[in-house]
């Protein structure tokens, strides 16, 4: 059985085609709503460390308050104020006065700044936004510290005096802002009012910033101002396994389909292979069947016909002598209407003794010897036994061709081709013999003028017993072919191109290299 | 009628056949003896002289090639013609070589007959 590469089903495509577009619309469906629950989650918790951190510097407002009580109190006494306001360091907290449009440090604590000194930067933003609460100044990240700012002016504090105070962090340790409790499921950045860039940075628990993957964001209110938590999740909120559920249904599914795939295109594949073999297995029977009653047929024919051909020569041959002896007489006689009837018995016995020569040729079970031939040799001899009638002209192209076959067999092929040919053309014509050679294979072309073929029965010509001829055993084309196919060759035979008809036997001449003459 | 004094041996179970044969060649001028079978046809060539055999390939008691392998050299063995109605020739020849003169396939044309007779005693040796 012929192995070939197949095509899947159709079925097999359309649902395999279906289950990936569920499973992969199963995905999306999924996906989607896990990635809300988990945002959800998220904003939730981000909500809640933002509360918490909120919570956490809604101290300053106690340690600024207290501190403008005593401003109040001691009517802006510097004095006062640094016996009664002293913090550690890196805490900074400054009693600054409004002289004309400077700010000037007129009492305080804390590294890096002197009374009497003029605020600038960041730290005098900060104060010239103060007012009755406090509020945050800009935050801001040198590399290495992050420093925060906040300021109290008046009316808590006596008009022209701000209480200003600062502190300085290594945003990436540990404080209470990122230790708590709502940021253990979170990688959290907090960042000061205004846009959320490194330089902005306050505290982080993750070095690598900015944050990536599904964010939240929350305000941090930090007295009037507000400032930026952003958080992600440290793990799924909603598990590992809800989280990947999506691409676990989008695997199954897929993995799915394709073992569906199989099994239909294995079932299918089934069919038809089944299918086709009973197709096949059905042609070679009907093939077969043909052949035994073809085979049958000419066995049963041909064991008939050498009985007949042998049994039927003894008596011939003795009717030709009597016929032979009588003629004799005849003549003694000068009996010249007898002498007509002895010409027709003669015919009729030669003809006779022709079908027997054919029907034992075609009987004949004979392996063909192979000898080195001269094409051109051979069909001269064949024209000089059987030379052709009047109004026929013959012609022949051998070009020289030599070839390895049956002596006997071939000139009894080109015999009968060119018997053929004559009886085709009872009223004259031409007939043109030729010979060519390529591919170790050597043609024998004999094409005629004659009355031509009919394309109905074309095929059925070499069959034995098969004749379009009033006269004839119908064996002559057999013969040809029978001998031809013992020499591994072929007959064919086809309308000529102008007519008539043209027969070419073609036979192998492989042996020919092997065998020189 | 011709004065071809051949003396010759027609050996052919087939009645018809012998016959026939036999006048032609009796026409022709020969001498001519018939036998019905390979035994009587080798009886005759051992003790009698004849230029010319024509033997059957298939005949009672004795084929014609029996005939010719199982002729004694004494007296010289005539030219032998075989003839059959099968198709014998190629094996005939490579079984019996030089031996045999011409084989003929039945039915043979009478004149060509004659001539292979004619031919075949032309081309004995004579002593």
């Amino acid at each position: 059985m012929a192995k070939r590469r197949q095509r899947p089903s159709l079925l097999t495509v359309s649902v395999v085609l279906i289950l990936f577009v569920v499973s992969v619309v199963g995905f999306v469906l999924t996906k989607r709503n896990t990635d809300q629950q988990e945002q959800a989650l998220l904003q939730s918790n981000t909500g809640q460390a933002a509360a918490y951190a909120s919570e956490i510097f809604s101290g300053l407002s106690n340690t600024l308050g207290s501190a403008a009580a005593v401003v109040t109190t001691t009517n802006g006494s510097p004095a006062a104020f640094e016996k009664a306001e002293v913090v550690p360091a890196p805490l900074v907290l400054l009693l600054v006065k409004k002289t004309g449009a400077d700010y000037v440090v007129i009492a305080g604590s804390g590294a890096g700044f002197r009374t009497g000194q003029i605020l600038e930067g960041n730290a005098l933003s900060t104060v010239e936004h103060s007012g009755a609460k406090y509020n945050a100044g800009p935050v801001d990240f040198n590399g290495k510290l992050s420093t925060a700012r906040f300021a109290i002016g008046a009316p808590t504090t006596p008009a022209g005096l701000v209480i200003y105070e600062q502190f300085s962090l290594d945003p990436f340790t540990a404080t209470p802002v990122t230790t708590g409790k709502p940021f253990v499921q979170l990688k959290v950045a907090l960042y000061g009012s205004g846009p959320t860039s490194m330089s902005n940075l306050l505290v982080s628990t993750s070095r690598s910033l900015p944050l990536t993957g599904p964010t939240a964001h929350a305000s941090v209110p930090v007295g009037t101002s507000e400032w930026t938590l952003i958080a992600v999740a440290r793990s799924p909120f909603i598990g590992g396994f809800a989280r990947s559920s999506s691409i676990i249904l989008l695997v199954l599914g897929l993995l799915m389909a394709l073992l569906v795939a199989i099994a239909i295109e294995t079932l299918v594949r089934r069919q038809r292979y089944a299918e086709e073999l009973v197709q096949e297995r059905t042609e070679e029977l009907t093939r077969s069947q043909a052949a035994q009653v073809r085979r049958e047929r000419l066995s049963a024919v041909g064991e008939m016909a050498t009985v007949i051909g042998h049994e039927l020569r003894n008596p011939l041959g003795a009717a030709i002598n009597l016929l032979f002896l009588a003629r004799n007489k005849v003549v003694d006689l000068g009996d010249t209407e007898l002498n007509g009837y002895l010409d027709r018995a003669e015919r009729e016995t030669n003809r006779a003794a022709g079908l027997c020569e054919d029907l034992t040729s075609y009987m004949r079970e004979r392996q063909p010897v192979f000898v080195h031939l001269n094409l051109g040799e051979l069909v001269a001899e064949v024209l000089e036994s059987t030379p052709p009638p009047p109004g026929i002209e013959v012609s022949v192209e051998d070009n020289g061709i030599g070839l390895q076959a049956d002596r006997a067999q071939l000139l009894q092929m080109l015999t009968n081709v060119i018997t053929n040919a004559y009886q085709a053309m009872p009223d004259g014509g031409s007939l043109r013999i030729a010979g060519s050679e390529s591919d170790g294979t050597v043609e024998i072309t004999a094409e005629d003028t004659g009355v031509g073929i009919d394309p109905a029965v074309a095929e059925r010509l070499t069959e034995p017993f098969f004749t379009t001829k009033p006269v004839g055993t119908g064996l002559g084309l057999a013969i040809v072919q029978r001998f031809a196919d013992a020499h591994g060759g072929t007959v064919r035979i086809e309308s000529g191109p102008e007519g008539g008809a043209r027969v070419i036997i073609r036979l192998p001449n492989a042996i020919a290299e092997a065998t020189p003459s | 009628m011709s004065d071809f004094k051949v003396l010759v041996l027609v050996a052919d179970d087939n009645e018809g056949i012998r016959n026939t044969t036999a006048a032609i060649l009796r026409d022709d001028g020969c001498t001519v003896t018939e036998v019905n079978d390979g035994e009587a046809a080798l009886d005759a060539l051992s003790h009698e002289a004849f230029d010319v055999a024509l033997l059957d390939v298939r005949m009672p008691k004795l084929d014609g090639i029996s005939v010719v392998t199982d002729l004694s050299p004494e007296p010289p063995p005539p030219a032998i013609v075989m003839v059959s109605a099968y198709d014998f020739g190629p094996d005939i020849r490579q079984h019996l070589g030089e031996r045999v003169f011409k084989y003929l396939k039945k039915p043979v044309p009478p004149k060509e007959l004659i001539a292979v007779v004619h031919s075949a005693y032309e081309a004995m040796p004579r002593s």
